[in-house]
């Protein structure tokens, strides 16, 4: 029974599905049996996911529930709003398909512009960051800021109108010290993944379980 | 009281209050697009050798998957890169184009939406190309589709069982795909299809991203891993350019060239006031 509550039996699940994925990876080739048992485990793992989605329903359903029936202050009529676009686009989009002219329309004219608006909101606050930290204090910030401006020349049409050496710069700057720059962070992170990889595999590292309570 | 007066200047220009450039950043963005410029737009070789490849990779015969790994929000950057690049594909003559989404859900109805925008040149639904929708999953959707195609894919978008779909006959595997064009704009994205696609299998991959991820995706473009890469809105009107059908991304790259103009010159007037400052109080600010 304590075995059940523990939690040795997802510890024990993650280490032979993970070492399995591992395998497969890299001998799934030449090991068949292997291979095909991970295949099945990938698609079990797509219907789980799916439910997963599910879940996130429930869960942004109670919480918005919960504002409304507090009558949250300066809350619960977005709640209101949330849980009456989320459940019409569902029964739309259940009963009527995707292709329902109402689900579409929502998609389209609502939601798509709404989302474009948001999105687009950042140039605003770019270009305001953009204006008070670019500074040239040091020999630093110079760079920064003398590449930042050359990249935003390089991106828009009207640089290469104003001198022809932008888009050459800012190429070189994208190729050369950027690139190195990314390849130095990515090998950071990859060297991170493997020791987390590592951590969780051997049930070291409990995050995914949840709290411990 | 002068010399104050002129301090004082030299510190509002570091400090311009931020809504005046709100205003006019909506005034130069509105303004080319309500009486375009018609600025020259070079292609430059990254978005080139993209559309060289595409050509390359999708002869007669060829299957070549497209994922539309975007949202809605990012529509106005990536929608022209996915409707000019999925055009350049329907124009090839006996290819089989597969449309889906693992990362992002919305991706089945943002390649019906790319649909609308093109000339689908005589090609039919279901015998040259199919929208598969979304698989849940993610990495683990992607590392199915690689190695068991039947075994995931039952139904496309419309709920059409496969066996019914000609164009998804004798696909078994990744190992059937010639190309894949992936158009992502965060995570799940390009990183997963790397380790999942790419890496063990070996398929061509022809990017399209957002500006803001090029940077990060530009060592997979050195290293080859990438094939081509297009970025951003700049990277769509030059593709446009390249199919020649000027779309959203040829009529709002005026929009972009006034906004940088504009942020440089703001950038500029920061750091007059900045040195102008220092220089009246003797290098303190």
């Amino acid at each position: 029974m304590s075995l059940l509550k523990g939690k040795q039996i997802p510890i024990g699940i993650t280490l032979v599905v993970g070492l399995m994925m591992i395998v497969n990876y890299y001998f799934g080739a030449a090991l068949p049996a292997v291979k095909s048992t991970t295949t099945l485990i990938q698609n079990w793992t797509v219907i789980v996911a799916a439910f997963a989605l599910i879940i996130g329903l429930i869960n942004i359903s109670r919480i918005h529930i919960n504002h409304l029936l507090k009558r949250s202050k300066g809350q619960w009529f977005f709640s209101l709003w949330c849980l009456a676009i989320m459940y019409i686009m569902i029964a739309l989009g259940l009963f009527g398909t995707t292709k329902n002219p109402g689900y579409q329309w929502l998609y389209n004219y609502v939601f798509l512009p709404v989302d474009a608006t948001m999105y687009s909101s950042l140039a605003f606050f770019i270009s305001s960051a953009a204006y008070r930290a670019f500074r040239a204090r040091n020999v630093e910030s110079i760079l920064l800021l003398s590449s930042g401006v050359v990249i935003m020349l390089m991106n828009a049409p009207i640089g290469e109108i104003i001198w022809t050496g932008f888009p050459v710069i800012g190429d070189w700057i994208m190729s050369v010290p950027n690139v190195a720059a990314q390849r130095a962070i990515m090998i950071c992170v990859v060297m991170g993944s493997v020791s987390l990889g590592l951590r969780t595999l051997l049930g070291m590292e409990r995050g995914y379980l949840g709290r411990e309570e | 009281m002068i010399a104050s007066a002129k301090e004082g200047f030299w510190n509002k220009l570091q400090a311009i209050d931020q809504r005046i450039l709100y205003v006019l950043i909506i005034v130069v963005v509105a303004l080319p697009l309500l009486r375009p410029l018609s600025l020259p737009i070079t292609v430059t070789s990254a978005t080139r050798t993209a559309y060289e490849k595409v050509d390359e990779y999708s002869g007669p015969g060829s299957v070549i998957v497209i994922a539309y790994e975007f949202i809605a929000g990012n529509w106005p950057e990536m929608g022209p890169i996915a409707v000019a690049m999925t055009q350049h594909l329907f124009r090839k003559p006996d290819i089989r184009i597969i449309l889906l989404a693992m990362g992002r859900d919305q991706g089945p109805i943002l390649a019906e939406n790319t649909l609308k925008y093109i000339d689908e040149m005589g090609k039919e639904y279901g015998e040259d190309y199919v929208n598969l929708g979304f698989f849940a999953g993610a990495e683990a959707a992607m590392a199915s589709f690689a190695s068991d195609i039947p075994g995931l894919v039952k139904k496309d978008y419309y709920g059409t069982p496969i066996e019914q779909l000609p164009v998804m006959s004798g696909l078994n595997d990744l190992n059937d795909i010639d190309m894949f064009l992936c158009l992502w704009s965060g995570t799940p994205g390009w990183g997963e299809y790397l380790r999942q696609w790419q890496t063990p299998y070996g398929i061509t991959v022809i990017g399209g991203t957002l500006g803001i991820n090029g940077p990060g995706a530009q060592p997979y473009v050195s290293s080859g891993q990438l094939k081509g890469l297009v970025v951003g809105l700049r990277g769509g009107g030059e593709y446009e350019k390249l199919i020649g059908k000027p779309g959203e991304a040829t009529s709002g790259l005026d929009a972009v060239s006034t906004t940088h103009l504009l942020i440089i010159a703001f950038i500029i007037l920061g750091n007059v006031g900045y040195f102008a400052g220092r220089k009246r109080t003797g290098g303190e600010v």
